[in-house]
């Protein structure tokens, strides 16, 4: 039964490729996925502790991720205002976020998801330092 | 004026109107000044004309106290006395005991023994001797004993004119003497010594001859002048006496007709007559009384007048009398009452009235006793009772005319009624000036109106009322119990009425409360629709200015319940704002946004902490209601 042999062997190649190919993808994903958060280093925002108490975080870099839900303010010298829709363990937050004005050239439009390098500075309130979108 | 009319016009009510003579009634013994009152007094009234005393019905003028009847005038002092004394009347018996009757007897004989038919001087003498015999019944007066006396003073002033026209008669003798004495001593001197040459001697005896007949008839001369001065005098004298005596005895007479003592009038004349045998002539007395008796015929006052007067008012007391008797049978009290009290205020003394029986004047004294009544309820204008009793003397009497009592009522009634709608309309308006004002009008007019003291009751109790809702309100208003004040507002509305401080402060609260209703409705709205944010978000806009108010609270704890998280996030937002964690603060208005998106609390949060990041750049554009805002840049 020779022709019986040769078939088995053909199969055997082919799952040892598929297997070594799946390998391939893998490690692909996950060499290029620490390439797209570049604020992964930098820890994230507890926005829970945020709410409680911004002076406990003040001073502190985090990053932020989210969707802008609204502008709340703008100005010229200060920059904008915006609402950012996180999500949270204990479900859907609203964090307010200064983007300054060296920010002006970023178009920020409700719905969009960015990371958000922020910073909590005095009165509790969060400036973004860098942003990109996600 | 008005109870005159009325008093002429109603039955009983005239017995209040007859008049009350000026002398007493009891017999307490009349003296000549009061008889002089009563003169002076018609006198006044005949002076000024007013009197009715043309007219032969009884008549009465309150504005003179002057009552007339059958041309004679009366003083009346006392209505209300002379009511009550015809009441004590019609309540007394009879006076036919033994001394009255015996009274009425020698009364009698007097007059029987002094008639024109059958008087001599025995008679006189013994209608004379009778009269100290009347005088010792109390019910005289002493009258007879002063009539008496008066004639006694007749006799002496008679007897002393007899005396000097004995005197007169004897010195017209010796007058007579002494003419003729004086003749005969002119005749006695002789010629035969006269000298019978001429001349000297001649003319000197002649001159001495003269002399000597003056000197012997100078004292019959002077005695002859005497004699004529003293008779003279005594006939002067004899005409004042006589004159004297007649003006005495008049003046009884009339005094004793103006006491209404008739009886005494007809033995005054029929002595009189017989004392000066001149009773047409003319009575001497003051024009006052004179007139008094003048007013009804026209002629001046004669002794024989006066009696016929009295004869024709003891006639009609007598016909007064019999009236009240037949009207009664009828069953018309008002004109039996009103006969028998006319005759009663003019012959009391006499012996008609004086005779009637209990039993039959009682027949008339319910009816007087109703009709006094309706009297003083009308004096003291308490129209309540004159109206039951119009209606008491209705029934009893077939002829009582109530049209003036009920005119005089009604009137009043009406009247005290305006001004009582007058004061309603002034408390309501909280005028208080115009409200006392119209009440004592209303008092004056009809002061036990029945709906006058209900009225006043209850501007009372709605004095007390006001003081104590006014209390109510300030300790309510210092308590911030807004709710209370506003769910009682329509009684301190009313008390306030006419407080301007406390109606200023009122108009505040409820007008706050008003807001406080408002946000209520609004928020049951919203609940309606399951919007319990919004409800709660109505209620707590104005939760703040009242927190104390209890149905305020009650149902924004409810509403707190069902929108628990969004109510959280803004009591946090709050919370953290005031620790000036604006961020923090700010997250918590855009979570509780998320929840309502409608919330204006979190809005204005939103736009308060945006502002303040803002603050320095006057281009800050706020965020809109609709939350974002595409972003361009």
């Amino acid at each position: 039964m020779p022709r019986g042999g040769h078939k088995k062997s053909s199969l055997i190649t082919v799952l040892i490729a598929a297997g070594v190919l799946v390998l391939v993808l893998v490690g692909v994903f996950l060499f290029l996925k620490p390439a797209s958060d570049p604020y992964r280093t930098i820890p994230e925002l507890d926005v829970q502790i945020y709410l409680e108490d911004a002076k406990s975080v003040r001073g502190n870099t985090y990053r932020v991720q989210g969707e802008v839900s609204e502008l709340l303010a703008w100005s010229e010298a200060k920059g904008r205002l915006i609402s950012l829709r996180v999500e949270t363990q204990k479900g859907m937050e609203f964090i307010p976020i200064l983007l300054p004005p060296e920010f002006a050239d970023i178009n920020v439009q409700k719905g969009q998801s960015y990371r958000i390098k922020v910073e909590v500075v005095s009165q509790g309130f969060i400036e973004a330092r860098e942003i990109q979108k996600s | 004026m008005k109870h005159v009319l009325l008093l002429t016009g109603v039955g009983g009510i005239l017995l209040g109107a007859l008049p009350f003579p000026a002398s007493s009634q009891e017999g307490n013994s009349t003296t000549g000044s009061e008889a002089k009152t009563a003169a002076s007094e018609t006198r006044s009234t005949a002076k000024e004309g007013r009197s009715a005393s043309s007219s032969l019905m009884p008549s009465f003028d309150g504005s003179t106290d002057v009552a007339s009847w059958n041309g004679r005038i009366w003083n009346v002092n006392n209505n209300r006395a002379f009511r009550s004394q015809f009441e004590k009347y019609l309540n007394t018996p009879a006076q036919n005991e033994k001394d009255d009757l015996e009274y009425q007897e020698i009364i009698g004989s007097i007059l029987s023994k002094l008639s024109p038919a059958v008087v001599n001087s025995q008679k006189i003498d013994e209608a004379w001797a009778l009269l100290f015999k009347a005088s010792r019944y109390p019910i005289d007066n002493a009258l007879s004993a002063d009539l008496a006396d008066a004639i006694y003073s007749v006799w002496l002033a008679q007897k002393e004119q007899d005396r000097l026209s004995k005197a007169n008669t004897a010195l017209k003798s010796e007058l007579e003497s002494m003419k003729w004495n004086m003749q005969a001593e002119v005749e006695e001197t002789s010629l035969n010594n006269r000298p019978t040459s001429e001349g000297a001697a001649a003319k000197e005896w002649s001159g001495n001859r003269q002399l000597k007949r003056e000197i012997r008839l100078r004292p019959y001369m002077n005695r002859i002048e005497e004699i004529e001065n003293a008779v003279e005098s005594n006939k002067t004298q004899t005409q004042a006496s006589r004159l004297e005596s007649k003006i005495q005895l008049q003046t009884m007479i009339v005094q004793l007709f103006l006491q209404r003592r008739f009886e005494h009038v007809l033995i005054g004349c029929r002595f009189y007559r017989s004392l000066f045998g001149d009773g047409d002539e003319k009575v001497t007395v003051a024009d006052d009384a004179k007139q008094l008796f003048a007013q009804d015929s026209g002629l001046s006052p004669t002794i024989g007048v006066i009696s016929a007067l009295a004869n024709e008012t003891m006639g009609n007391v007598d016909e007064g009398v019999a009236a009240y008797l037949f009207l009664m049978d009828k069953e018309e009290l008002h004109g039996a009452t009103e006969r028998l009290s006319e005759a009663f205020a003019i012959g009391q003394h006499l012996p008609a009235i004086k005779n009637l029986s209990r039993e039959k004047k009682r027949l008339g004294l319910k009816y007087i006793q109703k009709s006094n009544e309706l009297l003083t309820a009308l004096e003291v204008k308490d129209y309540e009772q004159a109206l039951k009793m119009v209606k008491e003397l209705e029934e009893v009497s077939k002829d009582f005319k109530p049209t003036r009592p009920m005119a005089e009522i009604e009137t009043a009634r009406t009247v005290s009624r305006m001004h009582l709608a007058k004061a309603r309309a002034a408390a309501a308006a909280g005028n208080r000036e115009i409200l006392e004002s119209e009440l004592r009008s209303a008092t004056e007019i009809w002061p036990r109106n029945p709906e006058l003291q209900a009225f006043s009751n209850e501007v009372f109790s709605q004095a007390n009322e006001k003081h104590k809702a006014l209390e109510d309100f300030e300790s309510l208003k210092r308590r911030n119990d807004y709710r209370l004040i506003y769910e009682d507002s329509a009684r301190f509305i009313a008390a306030a009425a006419s407080d301007e401080k406390a109606r200023g402060s009122l108009k505040e609260i409820l007008d706050q409360m008003q807001l406080v209703e408002i946000a209520i409705a609004r928020a049951k709205e919203n609940a309606k629709m399951k919007n319990y944010p919004g409800a709660w978000e109505e209620l707590e806009k104005i939760y703040r200015e009242f927190p104390h108010d209890p149905k305020l609270n009650e149902i924004r704890t409810e509403y707190t319940a069902r929108a628990a998280s969004f109510v959280n996030s803004i009591l946090e937002a709050q919370e953290l704002e005031e620790q000036e964690q604006m961020g923090s603060a700010l997250a918590w208005y855009l979570k509780a946004r998320g929840y309502y998106l409608g919330s204006d609390i979190a809005l204005e949060g939103i736009n308060r902490i945006s502002d303040s990041i803002f603050v320095e750049d006057q281009a800050n554009e706020e965020v809109s209601d609709e939350g974002a805002t595409p972003v361009s840049s």
